[in-house]
């Protein structure tokens, strides 16, 4: 349940650091650390406008969307704890969680009938069938070496067994990194400051949410940066506990990263 | 002819004494007799390379009878199948290699295929065979493990298998009875002409919803259950040391998720092109909601389907009968209750993953009441005349998948370009159609064609030339016994 709350509070600046420091790379000020904190708040306060051609798919699938990114975290190991889920072949119910999510993401985006959100889902769908057997494969080859197939167990062996494990975070946070970039919308598969349609994947299909939908989707986006960064922080942390002290320590290689790859 | 060579060997059809044959009898003998059931319940199952009927005739029968079909008839050659493996006792491994080998080409390529498919009812039946390919990893892998001696291999390969064998009958019954609604209430199953139905035909939207999620594996329904003890088979079997083996499985784990990617991408386009958004080509009556009659059925299906997916103990226990008789070994009740243990978590996960919904959708509810809401036409980025044309259809929903798979399917394109300063129109056809049909059946038949039409001047529909075949056949007839005498005599006259 810490995890849960941890991921959260960090969630909360997170993205308004990497802003930040995007800005401040370029030259500009930039807007403030909780900006992205403010927006949600402000997002509730407004009314929402919705469009004639959507059906009940368009109403649930916000909420839907975030439970299941809720559950992925809940399955999260936390330190040395065991996620509020955890069994065997657990992170195949991690992968498929966030299918779900995907797939009423998508359809509720087909619901509007523009064509801007059909290109977004259309290639939401072909990218995340690409992104799903990479994680597999990454997770797969971590069990096949640990002999575990609970996110927990192989997390406990990686990190009482030799030296070698840390060559091999290194080697697995560069694919989560490339997977992540992928499901998060960063450049540069994804761009998420404009709402061009040649460059959207994610931004486009929320384009017609409004008011507390995109209160909801934002809330998502921004704990999906953050516990894909809780899972590769798992790959070398052993004595530190604390979430947050872990993706604190992170997201200054995140923001090197980040600007790397934006210039 | 397998039943054949069976009878004459053993004197009877009695399975039992097949078995005790079939244990004394040689390997090649033994993978030879499988090989021959195989390819008969293989065609009755609509497995690769014999599944060309499946998509002619899942559109052409009557809705109802389609889904019974698919639900029920196809699932009779996996038992056929299953029953097999059960009495000839041979060689497990190779034919568990064997088995997984084929049906992960063939899951695989079912997919690539049913997501091009613009009728509704072809894409539900290649659907079929990808899940049937699934239902066939599942064997094979318990087939490796009956070959093998791995107790756990056998429990999850089987329950695996068996359990997506019921899920699918299930879901696929389902999808193809909203299917026949969807037909009867717009008279086309083209998905291209079809679209904005939610609005119309609530119920069938939301079952069809519902069968589409359990189709992908998604949790928190049956699909997911039955994907998960494959996968649970998958991983038990990595611990193994043998390297054959843990390539076998890598490139099935891939080939399991790949589909499971697939999946998304084809139900998203079904049930989006169908159901979402505005009609594509203006309707000639309005389609109404089916009545009572039909959707009573199909809520009784969600039940249980939903059911399996909250609930999996109460399931396993009805499969796990006829997986223990899989088993080689007798400690198949004390292997099993692991499996339990992960089962109960994953109804936990279920269960709030449900009641998470239910909360966060009672918060938004509270807080869009405070504010007001009004209804608008979709943004279009400010564009000031937008028609139903602007809508992505389904074709363009897989352009992307569609350019990456041309290679390896054949697809026919008619294409006229946009040409000159001011268009006058354009337009674009494209037509799948299934390369291995075209390499295995259209292609011979077109030879043995061909070779038969070199014959034709033999039908020229003149009554004289036919009453010259009757004559000739009959003398034939008669004078062939003494003919024959000839010969014999002179060949005894000339070894004399």
């Amino acid at each position: 349940m810490l995890s849960l709350i941890l991921i959260f509070l960090a969630s909360l600046f997170f993205t308004g650091v990497i802003n930040r420091t995007k800005s401040i790379a370029s030259g500009r000020k930039g807007p403030g650390i909780f900006q992205g904190l403010k927006d949600i708040i402000r997002l509730c306060k407004k009314g929402s406008v919705f469009s004639g051609t959507t059906s009940f798919i368009f109403q649930i699938a916000p909420v839907i969307y975030l439970a299941s990114v809720i559950m992925a975290i809940l399955v999260v190991p936390f330190g040395e704890l065991k996620g509020m889920i955890s069994f065997d072949g657990d992170f195949v119910f991690f992968v498929y969680m966030l299918a779900l999510g995907k797939f009423f993401n998508i359809i509720s985006a087909l619901d509007t009938g523009s064509s801007f959100q059909g290109m977004g889902a259309s290639r939401e769908a072909l990218f995340s069938m690409f992104a799903e057997p990479a994680f597999f494969i990454l997770i797969g080859s971590f069990s096949l070496l640990t002999g575990h197939t609970s996110f927990h167990d192989i997390f406990i062996s990686l990190h009482f067994s030799s030296s070698i494990s840390y060559i091999l975070g290194i080697l697995a946070t560069f694919v989560l990194i490339m997977i992540a970039m992928i499901e998060n919308s960063r450049m540069p598969i994804d761009d998420p400051k404009t709402h061009l349609e040649l460059t959207m994947i994610h931004e486009v299909m929320i384009l017609d949410n409004s008011g507390i939908d995109l209160a909801i989707i934002f809330v998502h986006n921004r704990s999906k940066i953050c516990y894909v960064w809780c899972l590769n922080c798992k790959f070398f942390y052993r004595y530190i506990p604390i979430l947050y002290f872990n993706s604190y320590f992170f997201w200054g290689t995140n923001n090197i990263r980040s600007y790397c790859r934006f210039t | 002819m397998a039943f054949i060579f069976l009878g004459i060997k053993t004197n009877s059809f009695d399975f039992k004494d097949f078995t005790i044959y079939a244990a004394s009898a040689p390997v090649q003998v033994t993978i030879g007799l499988f090989i021959c059931f195989f390819i008969g319940f293989s065609i009755k199952a609509g497995f690769f390379p014999f599944h060309t009927w499946l998509p002619y005739a899942h559109p052409a029968a009557p809705s109802h009878v389609s889904g019974v079909m698919s639900g029920v008839i196809i699932k009779i050659g996996i038992y056929g199948i299953l029953r097999m493996i059960l009495v000839i006792k041979t060689d497990y491994v190779v034919i568990g290699y064997s088995i997984l080998f084929i049906y992960v080409i063939y899951g695989v390529y079912g997919f690539m295929l049913a997501i091009l498919q613009h009728n509704l009812k072809k894409l539900l039946a290649y659907h079929s065979i990808e899940n049937i390919g699934i239902i066939g990893i599942g064997i094979g892998i318990g087939c490796i493990g009956i070959g093998t001696g791995k107790d756990i291999l056998i429990i999850l390969g089987f329950a695996g298998a068996l359990l997506h064998t019921l899920n699918h009958s299930l879901f696929k019954s389902l999808l193809f009875y909203g299917a026949g609604n969807v037909y009867q209430a717009t008279h086309t199953m083209n998905i291209e002409q079809l679209g904005g139905l939610t609005k119309r035909m609530p119920h069938t939207s939301l079952l069809f919803l519902i069968s589409a999620l359990a189709i992908c594996g998604l949790p928190p329904f049956n699909g997911f259950i039955s994907e998960f003890l494959i996968y649970s088979g998958m991983f038990a079997g990595l611990q193994q040391l043998d390297l054959f083996l843990l390539t076998a499985l890598v490139f099935s784990m891939f080939a399991l998720v790949l589909i499971g990617g697939l999946a998304l991408m084809c139900f998203t386009k079904a049930y989006g092109a169908v159901f979402l958004g505005t009609p594509r080509i203006a309707e000639k009556h309005i389609p109404e909601e089916a009545g009572w009659g039909k959707l009573l059925p199909m809520y009784s299906i969600l039940i249980l389907m939903v059911s399996i997916g909250i609930f999996p103990n109460l399931f396993m226990e009805i499969v796990a009968v006829p997986v223990g008789l899989f088993s080689v070994s007798t400690t198949l009740t004390t292997s099993i209750v692991p499996l339990y243990e992960t089962l109960i978590h994953i109804s936990y996960g279920a269960l709030i993953f449900l009641v998470l919904v239910a909360i966060l959708y009672f918060i938004r509810t509270l807080i869009l009441s405070k504010n007001e809401f009004i209804t608008g036409p979709t943004w279009g980025c400010g564009y000031i005349a937008p028609t139903i044309k602007m809508q992505y259809t389904a074709s363009s929903f897989i352009r992307a998948y569609r350019k990456l798979a041309e290679p390896i399917l054949s697809i026919h394109k008619k294409k006229k370009e946009i040409s000159g300063i001011f268009p006058t129109g354009g337009r674009q056809e494209t037509h799948p159609y299934d390369q291995a049909e075209e390499l295995m059946i259209d292609y011979p038949i077109g030879q043995f064609k061909h070779f038969l039409n070199k014959f034709a001047f033999l039908q020229n529909g003149n009554p004289k030339f036919y009453i010259l075949y009757g004559v000739t056949f009959i003398l034939l007839v008669l004078a062939f016994p003494s003919i024959l005498n000839i010969i014999i005599s002179i060949l005894n006259f000339l070894n004399q």
